[in-house]
């Protein structure tokens, strides 16, 4: 008898049968491939604590999960014997508009809570893919984000307090309620991204903003690779106020205007810069834009392009998506999130233009250049091992990208790629500290065992 | 382990001078929190990383204690040497090692006045957002170290919004590297972990920030107002309306006399708040959103508008602001300030009974805060040779944290929580939170060495250390 047995009656005995799923039932919820054992849907923090606590009794592993959008992301797990679904967690717990701060629970939906902060003309600024599907928890444990962080930041600028259940189900606050705050370790920081390896995110604070009066984006479509730096370098030093700035290769052009609808033009490249303000004060933003490209001394002329209103709305929302369906439309792809300085932007641009040629085919790369984060799809021609030659094309980015001073995480990819590459890049001089908060807080290894940096 | 020798292997790794004598050591038993003293054995003052990495080996070895101190501004005791050892001063390592403008970063030491650092790259357009009162002195390691954050921080963020990577000396003596130029590293962000590790994680030794764009147009208004309530709810009124401005400061009546005889710059005496409100960004847009913060101003009782008409102007009105604490010597001998948060709407209820608490404690408090972020500083008036007084300053300190509390609000939004309020955290904190707490110190500092007695009550008791004369 393994230590295993007797636990799904366990896990049933808290949450109640309606409330858990085992068997072929749970079969939708396997993990790249791996079905669990049981999932289960607390309602109760008090029952996510009591699943932990039984889980660890009983030897089995625990896999956090939210929307379920990004359950993909990280090593694919050798065994899940627990899923636990957060989103019966989805109360929206305080909300004062004049303070600009929210509580919620974990499990809340990231479109719920925005529509109800639309109600008072505010938002909270992150803007990640699946942002229909995503839980507020899901998208801080992954550290999600999207185009606005240029102005806004990123969940480490916005979450102010965290409740997490620990392994040994304790329940665990950090910061707190208020905008600015000091008072002991800012916990917050080391849950965001953590992808659940340290313990489960219950409950977050955040800070929001005032719905901006307005947006207007204006496309540049780019000729010549040797002219981008010098335009990303103009919109930046502009006086603007800018949340986005995006670049796009050509293939992504395409892939993005078929998803969208919206007419692109035929362009190697195509910069994307989206200002915020009252009509009158984006018109002028863009007037700003146009003088300031045209003090260039380019070595191509580059050509300005607008949208109606609907179809900008409808591009931006697909530039959000895009990491997500980009492998949604090529399954035997590997996307990549990479991170460089923005100067290093239009080399990377280069490489995959020259990468393109042996593959034969376009690899769709979106940048948010004023960030330095750009999303890369690598594909491989449909050969006899299409695997290897995958990771090997992905080894050969992975030097470029180290060349480039950069970091490369393979955000999604066929489970065989993922087992022969190192999903998070190689792990640092700051790794066995890691390591050793991992002890620290999940000592027998339970939750999510093995999918982050270095097998953490 | 004797003094002797643990000095003389000092000297064998840092340049000169190590300070010992007993006179020259008064200046480090406080920073800026005065009412807190500890002496340490030695101080000294390492000019690169590898000497503060031998250093630290050193204190290992013979199990010595030891703080990173910057220019001592901190007001929560945080630099203290509480169990006596060695104070590692960081003011030597002062280079701006790199300013890259394409990509808006600078790495620089952590001795750096911040300061410093903006006027440097000012001619090209650029600054660094965080802006403590003491920006003048205090260092980038001490504002790493505290989280600081300033004036400016309602609209840009406080310091962990700006470091991305840094250097550090970890406790036991390794360097090691965390986060850096590029965003989103991957793994735990040990960078925004150790920002406001008030120096019980290690020491750094390089920190990489961000540059921002200086803003196209500034406008600074004053706002004067009969009452601290109608101040208050002018706040509510312009962070509701969705605009926020880059500060939003007040000071109550009896900071507008401490600061108007000490800069003259025209603060209506007779008022009972002014608000300072900076709105920055681009042109575009400016005169409106001025307009309705004015309007909004008025609707709340305002009765006074001054917009600064020039820079002069701006940096009179910005002087009073940022030298309030010391133009209190004017008023009293001595002040103790806290810094306790609140959230914003909260404000005309904290700042009454914050009143209460003076008057029943008969102390005068003057209030001169960040208003935009809920971040209050009462100063709580006293003179220090009357121990008696002190007491009650002391009691009367504790009493306005507990109403942050109450009112759903954190023991302190920038100043940190040092040895002066540690043990205050319980108020705020279960057991659980800070046994959590204390597992994460204890992976990055198990042996407690590392800024010993701060933050909260440590798991194990550092014995004072004191070597042999």
């Amino acid at each position: 008898m393994c230590a295993r047995d007797g636990l799904v009656p366990a896990l049933q005995a808290i949450v109640g049968p309606e409330a858990l799923l085992a068997e072929e039932a749970a079969a939708p919820y396997a993990i790249e491939g791996v079905a669990p054992k049981a999932v289960v849907f607390p309602e109760e923090e008090a029952q996510v604590a009591e699943v932990l606590r039984v889980a660890d009794a009983h030897g089995a592993s625990v896999f956090p999960r939210g929307g379920g959008s990004h359950m993909d992301l990280g090593y694919p797990p050798v065994q899940v014997d627990v899923v636990l679904c957060l989103e019966r967690l989805s109360r929206h717990l305080a909300y004062v508009p004049a303070d600009l701060t929210t509580t919620v629970q974990a499990g809340m939906r990231l479109a719920d809570l925005q529509q109800r902060l639309r109600q008072e003309g505010q938002f909270l600024a992150l803007d990640p893919p699946a942002r229909e599907l995503t839980t507020l928890g899901g998208m801080v444990a992954a550290n999600l984000s999207g185009p606005r962080r240029l102005l806004y930041g990123t969940a480490r600028d916005m979450v102010l307090g965290t409740a997490v259940i620990t392994v040994e189900g304790k329940r665990a606050k950090a910061g707190g309620r208020v905008v600015k705050n000091v008072t002991g370790y800012d916990l917050n920081k080391l849950y965001i991204g953590s992808l659940g390896t340290l313990a489960v995110i219950v409950e977050l604070t955040f800070k929001l903003y005032p719905l901006p009066p307005g947006e207007h984006t204006v496309g540049i479509a780019v000729a010549h690779h040797k002219d981008l730096l010098p335009i990303l370098q103009a919109l930046r030093q502009t006086p603007l106020r800018l949340n986005s700035l995006e670049l796009l290769n050509g293939a992504a052009i395409d892939f993005l205007a078929a998803r969208s609808g919206v007419p692109a033009p035929q362009t190697p490249y195509l910069v994307l810069a989206r200002v915020e303000g009252t009509p009158a004060v984006t018109r002028q933003q863009q007037e700003k834009i146009a003088t300031a490209l045209r003090r260039l001394p380019l070595h191509r002329s580059c050509q300005l392009l607008t949208w109606e209103p609907a179809q900008q709305g409808r591009l931006w929302q697909e530039i959000e998506e895009f990491p997500s369906s980009v492998y949604a439309q090529a399954p035997q792809s590997a996307v990549c999130k990479v991170s460089v300085l923005m100067s290093a932007l239009p080399a990377l641009f280069a490489t995959l233009q020259e990468a393109e040629g042996h593959a034969g085919q376009g690899w769709p790369a979106l940048a948010h250049a004023g960030s330095g984060i750009a999303y890369v799809s690598l594909t491989a021609p449909p050969l006899a091992d299409p695997v290897a030659e995958l990771v090997q094309q992905l080894h050969a980015f992975d030097r470029q990208v180290t060349a480039l001073g950069g970091y490369r995480v393979l955000l999604h990819a066929p489970v065989a790629v993922k087992q022969r590459c190192q999903v998070w890049g190689p792990p640092r001089d700051d790794f066995p500290l890691m390591q050793a908060l991992k002890a620290a807080f999940d000592p027998r290894r339970r939750l999510n065992p093995g999918r982050f940096i270095g097998g953490l | 382990m004797d003094k002797a020798r643990l000095v003389s292997e000092l000297a064998a790794i840092v340049p000169a001078p190590i300070v010992t004598a007993p006179e020259e050591l008064l200046v480090y038993e406080c920073d800026g929190n005065t009412l807190d003293k500890a002496q340490p054995d030695v101080v000294v003052f390492p000019t690169t990383s590898e000497q503060v990495a031998a250093i630290v080996r050193l204190a290992n070895q013979y199990q010595v204690p030891f703080v990173a101190r910057g220019a001592g501004t901190g007001l929560s005791g945080g630099a203290l040497a509480l169990h006596g050892g060695i104070i590692i001063e960081m003011c030597r390592m002062n280079k701006i090692w790199e300013v890259d403008y394409v990509n808006q970063r600078a790495v620089v030491g952590p001795g750096l006045v911040n300061l410093h650092l903006s006027l440097a790259v000012a001619d090209a357009g650029y600054f660094y957002a965080p802006d403590p009162s003491s920006q003048g002195s205090c260092t980038i390691g001490g504002n790493v170290a505290e989280n600081s954050g300033g004036p400016h921080t309602l609209k840009y963020g406080v310091t962990t919004n700006h470091v991305l990577g840094l250097e550090v000396v970890l406790p036991n003596g390794d360097l090691v590297h965390f986060g850096g130029a590029t965003l989103d590293t991957p793994g735990y962000d040990l960078t925004g972990l150790f920002v406001g590790s008030e120096g019980t994680f290690g020491i750094a030794t390089k920190v990489t920030v961000q540059l921002l764009r200086k803003p196209e147009a500034v406008k600074t208004i004053l706002a004067a107002f009969a009452t601290v309530a109608d101040a208050s709810n002018a706040v509510s009124g312009i962070i509701g309306a969705g605009l926020i401005p880059g500060a939003l400061e007040m000071m109550d009546h009896l900071t507008i006399q401490a600061v108007e005889a000490f800069t003259g710059a025209g603060l209506p005496l007779d008022a009972g708040a002014v608000l300072l409100i900076e709105l920055d960004g681009i042109a575009e847009g400016m005169e409106e959103d001025a307009a309705r913060v004015v309007a909004i101003c008025q609707q709340h009782g305002c009765r006074q508008v001054r917009v600064a008409k020039d820079e002069a102007e701006r940096a009179l009105l910005w002087k009073g602001r940022k030298q309030a604490f010391g133009a209190m010597g004017r008023l009293s001998p001595n002040y103790y300030t806290h810094d306790g948060v609140i959230p914003r709407t909260r404000l005309p209820e904290a700042l009454e009974r914050i009143q209460a608490i003076g008057k029943k404690y008969g102390l005068r408090i003057a209030n001169v805060f960040h208003a935009g972020d809920g971040n209050l500083h009462p100063l709580v008036l006293y003179d220090e040779r009357n121990p008696e007084e002190v007491t009650r300053v002391m009691q009367a300190g504790e009493e306005i944290l507990r109403t942050c509390v109450e009112l759903g609000g954190a023991l302190t939004g920038e100043h940190g929580i040092g040895m002066e309020k540690r043990d205050c955290m319980p108020w705020l904190f279960t057991e659980d939170d800070l046994e959590i707490m204390h597992r994460v110190r204890q992976v990055f500092n198990p042996h407690q060495l590392c800024n010993p007695g701060k933050v909260s009550t440590p798991a194990r008791q550092v014995p004072l250390w004191r070597g042999d004369p």
